[in-house]
């Protein structure tokens, strides 16, 4: 079973990591498709510290010896889909951003281009 | 009345020319503006060929949301009155455009909403059935959060007046936007309104939501219309 310490715990820590998603929600600092496995990490810790019968029955589905390793499983778990996302996300906003230097130099040099042929046709009217 | 026609173009080669031409047969007089969201067909060559409309292309696919403000600090830097927009899908008619310029004209909305689904007008367009049900979920959130009831919450076809570009210009959610823009609008005190329009099937190509991708989304939207609800305007007001 788990201690009542510990399901105090993770309620709390639970609870506190919802709060600061939602707070970051409703302040525009998080983008909702960033907060689904927040959220879900945060609904899953509360579920297993409420009902510890879940837990029970989580642990024994999948052969995990002490209920409490259940709440470490799930965590680390998600806490590995978060760092992936965080990847990919880099990755891809990388790309994103090398497409835009890449068309601001360009645009760059046509403006400059377009500067000087400017120049030359006032010069020739003068 | 300055009014300009947006349109948000993915991956449409094969039916925006058609649209376009559609467009400038019926609507002359009205400014036309596609935003190409980073095309990986011929779309942009396409676009370039009917020298009224301008063109803008993003350098990379930046989702609907995004595209679509884009149209939107363009309307508010050239000083445009109203937007009118529609999918680049020819899934709109352009034809149903002067429901919303007079809806504009007479200022009955800030926000108005070309809508399938408004009584005696269910005709032409039909759904499918999850689509269906995922609008009746949507209508259902929608009410209970805004106490409005908006009959078709994820239209394309809306149009609106200056006090919302300048909104919209500033915030526009990114993903799957409709029904939170209407939300926000609803509660920075504007006024949304619908009006009936019809809905063709798409010119050509085919839709780009698959059934995940739909569950996702309505677990995306729910979460946002929820976790946003009440929160101030902080932006400028409307």
């Amino acid at each position: 079973m788990i201690s009542f310490k510990l399901q105090m715990t993770v309620i709390i820590a639970a609870l506190l990591l919802l709060i600061i998603v939602v707070y970051g929600i409703r302040s525009r600092k998080l983008q909702i498709k960033h907060s689904v496995l927040w959220i879900f990490l945060g609904v899953i810790n509360l579920i297993f510290a409420l009902f510890p019968t879940v837990t029970v029955y989580f642990t024994n589905l999948i052969g995990i010896e002490l209920p409490v390793n259940a709440i470490f499983l799930t965590t680390i778990v998600v806490a590995y889909l978060l760092i992936l996302q965080l990847s990919i996300n880099s990755s891809s906003s990388e790309s994103k951003k090398r497409k835009i230097v890449q068309k601001v130099a360009i645009l760059e040099a046509e403006l400059a281009e377009l500067k000087q042929q400017v120049d030359k046709l006032t010069k020739h009217k003068l | 009345m300055r009014t300009l026609i947006l349109i948000p173009c993915h991956n449409e080669s094969e039916s925006i020319g058609h649209l376009l031409a559609e467009i400038e047969a019926m609507h002359k007089e009205l400014d036309v503006l596609v935003i190409n969201d980073g095309s990986t067909d011929s779309s942009s060559d396409v676009i370039s060929r009917h020298k009224h409309v301008v063109l803008i292309n993003l350098p990379y696919n930046t989702g609907i949301g995004a595209t679509v403000q884009t149209g939107f600090q363009w309307a508010l830097k050239y000083n445009y009155d109203a937007v009118i927009r529609l999918d680049g899908d020819g899934q709109h008619p352009p034809a149903d455009i002067p429901g919303h310029l007079d809806a504009l004209l007479h200022d009955k909305g800030d926000l108005i909403i070309g809508s399938r689904f408004i009584k005696s007008h269910e005709i032409g367009y039909t759904s499918t059935f999850s689509r269906r049900m995922g609008i009746y979920y949507l209508r259902g959130l929608l009410k209970l959060l805004t106490g409005q009831m908006i009959y078709d919450p994820t239209s394309g076809f809306i149009s609106c007046n200056r006090k919302v570009i300048e909104w919209f210009a500033e915030y526009y959610p990114y993903d799957y936007p409709e029904p939170e823009a209407i939300q926000r609008i609803i509660q920075c005190g504007g006024r949304v309104i619908e009006i009936p329009t019809s809905m063709r099937k798409r010119l050509a190509g085919k839709s780009k939501i698959s059934t995940l991708d739909s569950l996702y989304y309505f677990i995306k939207v729910s979460l946002a219309l929820i976790l946003l609800h009440g929160k101030k305007c902080n932006e400028r007001d409307i």
